[in-house]
């Protein structure tokens, strides 16, 4: 990149500054940093500029490497890091006007970060980069001191089950005792408040109530606890080194960085797509981008948000979704009068010219989260109009082959399924029932059967990797499917499967409901 | 300025992506007994890659799947276009279609991946060669030039070997010595003779009349320059550098005769391919002769020998007394290695010949080795089997080694007999037969 284009990117990013203000955003200074194409991709595989050292994160790398440079597929574009200041990176062999869009799209997630309030909870993780380049040094250290193998078998177990993290991620804040104790207290004051009264002092209670006390002094965790890797620093009986904590540590709290990115990427995509959108007109009416730069642009942005056929495509609906409530606001599409005309013929015409679309979705980017989202505004018109379906993949009885089928094109099925996803945010949720099992100090799992099956291959590799930490046997209690001739379930087992350090073990039992 | 160019970087993932492939590597070695036994391998078109299911490492962690196909359930999820319930939106190649795929192991997942032969071989064979491989005497024809070497100087050669500096001394000395004679021969001083010896261009007798003629001094000192006749000419000797492989001759024998199934064929084939492969990977002067019997034995070319069937009786002794004729005539065991590698389903019909025969080969030719694979697929042994014959009468032991029957020679009686009977031996029994250290001390 000519010293010329970089003192053009900069003229152009303080006016992408001043319009994303102008359109109600808030912003900060931010870093654009113009690397190589390679720098782009290696951060991506290691999630922040630079991390510990990890196959996994290069395995990545030569992945996304080579899509790119031998297929010319995947141009690495964008990446923004919510630190303080917010960076993002520019490749320098990009063309000027696709870092344009970039830094005009980087405004937008600045916007979003800092004011939607999941985000805004995110940010004691703001240091994370930093830490993650301290942490390559810290970590670089243990490898050589303690060896390869005893470093990659402790971040591949860390890595196993680190995204079993609270349903709500702002909880689960104290530590064990705190909850035990406010637990215990709770008790307590129910018996004193039985004891007050003049009547009814109900013996059997208080003596139910005493009871539970003692089982939660005794209890470990005192109530089911979802932060495996939490709970495997605080109670583990490995023991674990020190250097083993700390890499676990590092990898629960990067994790829950992204954990909350997670939970409102469609919404922060979505709302980053419809900021360069607007900025990038302005650019071409203020004729800081020219004719040719605009098809270019336009190129660029049809290919980001091209529907995708096995996908949903955050960029594409999320966009969709402003949009569609900017139309629906500002006529005054909601609310009861609106939903008992439901009529599509009057919808057309349908205008209480109530404008309140923009200040509808500069409401949605700051109190949502994509779960709350769906739950909301994925009616059958959107599902319709996104074009979005489920499918599943049907073997082919002639060939062998496998075909990839739309399964569901009923809008209100598909909204249930997206809401049940996006509620778990793709991981099975499971819980730690008991840290004592046996009094013997073995780990018992439950997994909250909502009709999916583990991967019983990747089950097994998962807690002997949890052995690995806990280092005394595990058992996970799930369930198994049993299945008729045509595969569909026709009845279910309780299963528990245990790992002992050397044979995995599994008990079935007859489940009547399920 | 907030845009700006980002500093130099070392690529921190180059590390860590040899690493993952490492860890791929040693994932397709534990998988190699499997590779070696698919069929697709063997009876490929020509070229030197092979498709093997590589698997990408995962981290195995809880998540969904269908456990009554072991979680290779099919996969659903959510997407975006026009289309209706039943459409075909893509395809994949079915689980089934892929007979060669190695099962299922924890939090591994396959991609199909194009790999060398060469690189299956690296992996699969790391400690194997030829036993029993020997210094022949007579190497002549063996010689390999690996390079050139400087060997010293001499006083003629073509002009790119010229030896500047020693030549440019030589010169310098004569010129010294030139000059010298002058101011001896005509008594004047060194700066009239350096002048007239520079105009002269260093011919002294030339020299010696500009003098004569009285040339004046033209300079203020004398700048030596060297004078070169030819005899001053250096040049540097250079010797092709030759390193000596012992040559080594395998013949690969087959009984392709009615009794040996396809079946039994395709073990006998994929053990006769691999040890082809691998001993002309590790050897640059290894050849290979083939040769096929039934009651009668003929040389055949690579490409027939994995190819051809035909019936008809079993006569062994009719291929090993080939192969010592072609031994005699072709390769004696003074200047080559020789191995023999015989497979067949130990079904002969005159086992006291291919007894003499093997008696002659390894007590008079002395061959390096003699290797029999017995393909018994049935799992009964054969009353008349070879296997027992050799078992009887050479002196050699029955041993288990890796769930495989082997019957083995002493240190100078190098018979190796492996019973092979389905497709799991084929590994362990390349292993056994290319042990490089048997025999050894």
């Amino acid at each position: 990149m000519t010293n010329e284009q970089i003192k053009r990117l900069n003229e152009i990013e303080k006016e992408i500054r001043k319009i994303a203000e102008e359109m109600g955003l808030t912003t900060t200074e931010t870093e654009f940093e113009i690397v190589s194409s390679r720098k782009m991709i290696e951060s991506m595989a290691y999630r922040f500029t630079t991390n510990f050292s990890h196959w996994s994160f290069g395995r990545d790398y030569d992945k996304q490497k080579t899509i790119y440079e031998h297929h010319g597929a995947g141009i690495p574009y964008e990446t923004v890091w919510n630190s303080d200041p917010p960076k993002a990176f520019l490749v320098e062999t990009n063309p000027v006007i696709l870092n344009i869009l970039v830094m005009a799209h980087v405004y937008g997630h600045v916007d979003f970060n800092r004011e939607n309030k999941y985000m805004r909870s995110a940010a004691d993780y703001m240091d994370l980069a930093r830490e993650a380049r301290n942490a390559e040094t810290r970590f670089r250290g243990y490898e050589r001191k303690y060896g390869l193998d005893e470093y990659e078998q402790t971040i591949d177990s860390a890595f196993s089950v680190c995204w079993h993290l609270p349903p709500d991620l702002l909880s689960e804040q104290e530590d064990e005792e705190t909850l035990r104790e406010r637990l215990i207290d709770m008790k307590q004051s129910r018996i004193r408040s039985i004891q007050k009264r003049e009547f009814h002092k109900d013996k059997s209670e208080i003596e139910q109530l005493k009871q539970e006390i003692s089982e939660l002094q005794q209890k470990t965790p005192p109530i089911p606890r979802y932060d495996i890797l939490r709970y495997v620093l605080e109670k583990s009986p490995k023991p674990l080194a020190d250097w083993q904590k700390d890499i676990i540590s590092t990898i629960r709290d990067q994790t829950k960085f992204f954990e909350f990115q997670k939970r409102c990427k469609l919404l922060n995509e979505g709302w980053a797509t419809y900021v360069h959108l607007h900025i990038m007109r302005r650019l071409y009416e203020e004729n800081l981008i020219s004719q040719e730069e605009h098809i270019e642009y336009s190129k660029f942005h049809s290919k980001v948000t091209r529907e995708q056929t096995k996908t949903l495509n955050w960029y594409n609906v999320g966009l969709k979704l402003y949009q569609d409530l900017v139309y629906r606001w500002d006529r005054g599409m909601h609310g009861k009068e609106f939903r008992e005309s439901k009529d599509p013929d009057k919808w057309v015409t349908f205008d209480r010219k109530a404008h309140k679309g923009i200040e509808k979705i500069f409401e949605v980017r700051k109190n949502y989260t994509d779960r709350m989202a769906i739950e909301e505004f994925f009616d059958e018109a959107f599902i319709r109009d996104a074009e979005i379906y489920l499918w599943n993949e049907e073997i082919d009885p002639q060939t062998g082959e496998i075909k990839q089928v739309i399964a569901e094109d009923d809008p209100e099925k598909i909204r249930r399924t997206l809401k049940s996803y996006f509620s778990l945010y793709g991981t099975p949720v499971i819980t730690i029932e008991d840290g004592n099992y046996k009094d013997n100090r073995e780990l018992y799992l439950k997994h909250e059967f909502t009709g999916q099956e583990l991967n019983p291959v990747f089950e097994s590799g998962a807690l002997e990797n949890l052995y690995y930490l806990w280092g005394r046997p595990i058992h996970l209690e799930t369930v198994e499917l049993e299945r008729d001739a045509a595969g569909r379930p026709s009845g279910a087992r309780k299963l528990i499967h245990s790992f002992d350090g050397k044979n995995h073990n599994i008990e079935k039992y007859k489940l009547e409901e399920w | 300025m907030p845009v700006r160019k980002g500093s130099e970087y070392k690529e921190k993932g180059k590390r860590d992506a040899k690493r993952h492939r490492e860890k791929q590597k040693n994932v397709v070695k534990k998988e190699i007994k499997k590779i070696v036994s698919e069929s697709s391998i063997i009876t490929r078109k020509k070229g030197k890659k092979v498709k093997i299911p590589i698997k990408e490492i995962v981290i195995p962690d809880f998540k969904p799947g269908n456990r009554q196909d072991n979680g290779e359930n099919t996969q659903a999820g959510i997407g975006q276009g026009k289309g209706k319930k039943g459409d075909v939106i893509g395809r994949r190649p079915g689980t089934g279609q892929d007979p060669g795929k190695p099962g299922n192991v924890p939090g591994e997942d396959y991609i199909e991946s194009e790999v060398d032969i060469e690189e299956i071989i690296e992996m699969m064979l790391e400690d194997l060669g030829l036993p029993n491989l020997e210094e022949k005497e007579d190497v002549a024809k063996l010689e390999a030039i690996s390079g050139h070497k400087i060997s010293g100087i001499r006083r003629s050669g073509p002009n790119v070997l010229l030896e500047k500096k020693r030549t440019s001394k030589q010169g310098i000395g004569r010129f010294y010595a030139y000059l010298e004679s002058l101011k001896d021969e005509t008594g004047k001083d060194e700066l009239t003779c350096f002048t007239a010896l520079m105009e002269a261009n260093g011919n002294l007798g030339e020299a010696i009349s500009l003098i004569e003629d009285g040339i004046k001094p033209q300079c203020e000192e004398v700048e030596p320059f060297p004078i070169l006749s030819n005899e001053d000419l250096r040049y540097m000797d250079i010797k092709e550098e030759k390193t000596y492989h012992s040559n080594a001759v395998i013949f690969a024998m087959m009984d392709i005769s009615a009794s040996m199934t396809t079946d039994k064929k395709y073990l006998a084939r994929s053990m006769l391919f691999w040890i082809n492969e691998f001993l002309k990977n590790i050897y640059e002067h290894v050849e290979v002769r083939f040769i096929v019997h039934h009651a009668k034995a003929r040389l055949v070319d690579e490409d027939s020998f994995f190819k051809t069937g035909e019936t008809g009786g079993t006569r062994c002794a009719e291929a090993y007394s080939l192969a010592r004729s072609m031994i005699e005539s072709h390769y004696p065991t003074k200047s080559w290695n020789v191995y023999l590698f015989h497979f067949s389903d130990g079904e002969d019909w005159d086992v006291e010949a291919t007894m003499n025969e093997t008696k002659k080969l390894i007590n008079d030719v002395k061959v390096n080795m003699m290797g029999y694979g017995e393909i018994r697929l049935d799992g009964r042994p054969f009353s008349s089997g070879l296997k027992r014959a050799f078992e009887k009468e050479l002196p050699v032991r029955s041993v288990e080694i890796n769930d495989l029957n082997v019957i083995v020679g002493e240190k100078n009686h190098p018979f190796l007999g492996i019973v092979i009977k389905d497709k799991d031996h084929i590994f362990p029994a390349i292993q056994e037969f290319l042990k490089k250290e048997r025999w050894k001390a």
